[in-house]
């Protein structure tokens, strides 16, 4: 009497062959009519994979686009940039790397919170990149502004934090408000904002967007 | 390691991204996306250079930020863009015409849901092992086989109905 395999191991066998630990395994479904069947229908999905072709060629030339994305690039990106998606590290040593460069920013400067300073942005390529920036970006805007939250940082690091939270906030509304056509709810989200900001620290130096020019 | 120059980066993308090209087709769908895909992956690649490790070939190395990049886009996309199946049906087959088997399979390959498409593709077509499919897609390992599974149960039925 043999043990049945289970689909799943009847579909890992006749897809992946060569992965296959033993040589006992096909001999057990010859004995099996129900396997046998089953094993067929997978072993001809793999023949049908197998068909499959292996290259394409994109309706533009890319190369060129690529090259001058490159040529686009600053210098400074060229060398040790962090891999797409980082090696995950223990919470505790993200929280205090994230905590430590919350204040290093602030210590630097280069957190302003009237807006005096235009934002060190690097542009993307693209519209996809842009939207990949986005997602990164507002992931670590999320976990910066829960580690503001949860700490226990000194009150003036906080309010710095508030504020710079409130101020990039502001400005991705009234950016988002003139994303397709122009968008009733978000401006309401902006003035609401703006005028949060405004009662804590007075008027906006930039009041319309933060990546307009200063004109002072 | 030096960051290539363009002459050199224009190799391996001229060597590569073909490939590269269609694994990402096969993950987004819309031709117009898939070419964005590979041209940020590239671009990625060069910036990140000095993060190849050495511990597979260049090619898979661009490929995983591709997939990466794939999967993004893939996700952000999967709930508002429809299948565009009958690009699939010009793909390349090297010396050959496409076989009619092969071009059902890509049909009711880009018919599985996104999670499902994404892991057969990469277990079944590309031939990561399961646990490289799980750190590409950032997925526990459970879930792949769980994917897999149902991926690969649905593509007999709508290939060879039982």
């Amino acid at each position: 009497m043999h043990q049945h395999l289970s689909e799943e191991e009847l579909a890992e066998l006749a897809l992946h062959p060569h992965e296959a630990t033993s040589s006992l395994v096909p001999a057990q479904i010859g004995d099996c009519a129900e396997c046998a069947t089953l094993y067929g229908r997978y072993h001809r999905l793999h023949d049908a994979v197998s068909e499959l072709p292996r290259t394409a060629t994109p309706g533009r030339d890319l190369l060129p686009l690529v090259l001058r994305s490159v040529d686009e690039e600053p210098a400074t990106l060229a060398v040790g940039l962090r891999p797409l998606i980082a090696p995950k590290r223990p919470l505790s040593v993200r929280v205090l790397a994230m905590a430590a460069s919350v204040l290093l920013a602030f210590m630097l400067g280069r957190l302003s919170v009237n807006g005096n300073e235009e934002p060190s942005a690097v542009l993307p390529s693209s519209p996809l990149g842009a939207a990949m920036d986005v997602q990164e970006a507002g992931t670590k805007y999320l976990t910066a502004v829960a580690v503001l939250t949860r700490m226990d940082a000194p009150p003036q690091v906080r309010a710095q934090g508030r504020a710079a939270a409130l101020a990039t906030l502001y400005g991705a509304a009234l950016q988002l408000a003139h994303f397709e056509t122009p968008d009733g709810n978000l401006s309401g989200i902006a003035t609401s904002l703006g005028a949060e900001r405004e009662s804590a620290h007075g008027p906006p130096s930039r009041p319309d967007s933060f990546s307009r020019p200063s004109s002072r | 390691m030096n960051t290539p120059d363009s002459e050199e980066l224009a190799q391996l993308f001229r060597s590569h991204h073909r490939r590269i090209y269609l694994t990402v087709l096969r993950f987004v769908r819309q031709p117009a996306i898939a070419e964005d895909v590979v041209q940020e992956a590239f671009l990625r690649a060069w910036k990140s250079w000095n993060a190849f490790r050495g511990e597979s070939s260049r090619e898979t190395w661009i490929c995983g930020i591709a997939i990466r990049c794939a999967w993004q886009a893939a996700r952000s996309e999967g709930k508002h863009v429809g299948a565009d199946v009958d690009e699939l049906a010009h793909l390349e087959s090297p010396g050959r015409l496409p076989h009619e088997s092969s071009i059902d399979l890509e049909r009711a390959i880009a018919r599985l849901p996104p999670r499902g498409r994404a892991v057969f593709v990469l277990r079944d077509v590309e031939g990561f092992s399961v646990d490289e499919v799980a750190a590409l897609l950032d997925m526990a390992t459970g879930t792949v086989k769980a994917h897999l599974f149902q991926a690969r149960k649905r593509l007999i039925t709508l290939i060879e109905p039982a």
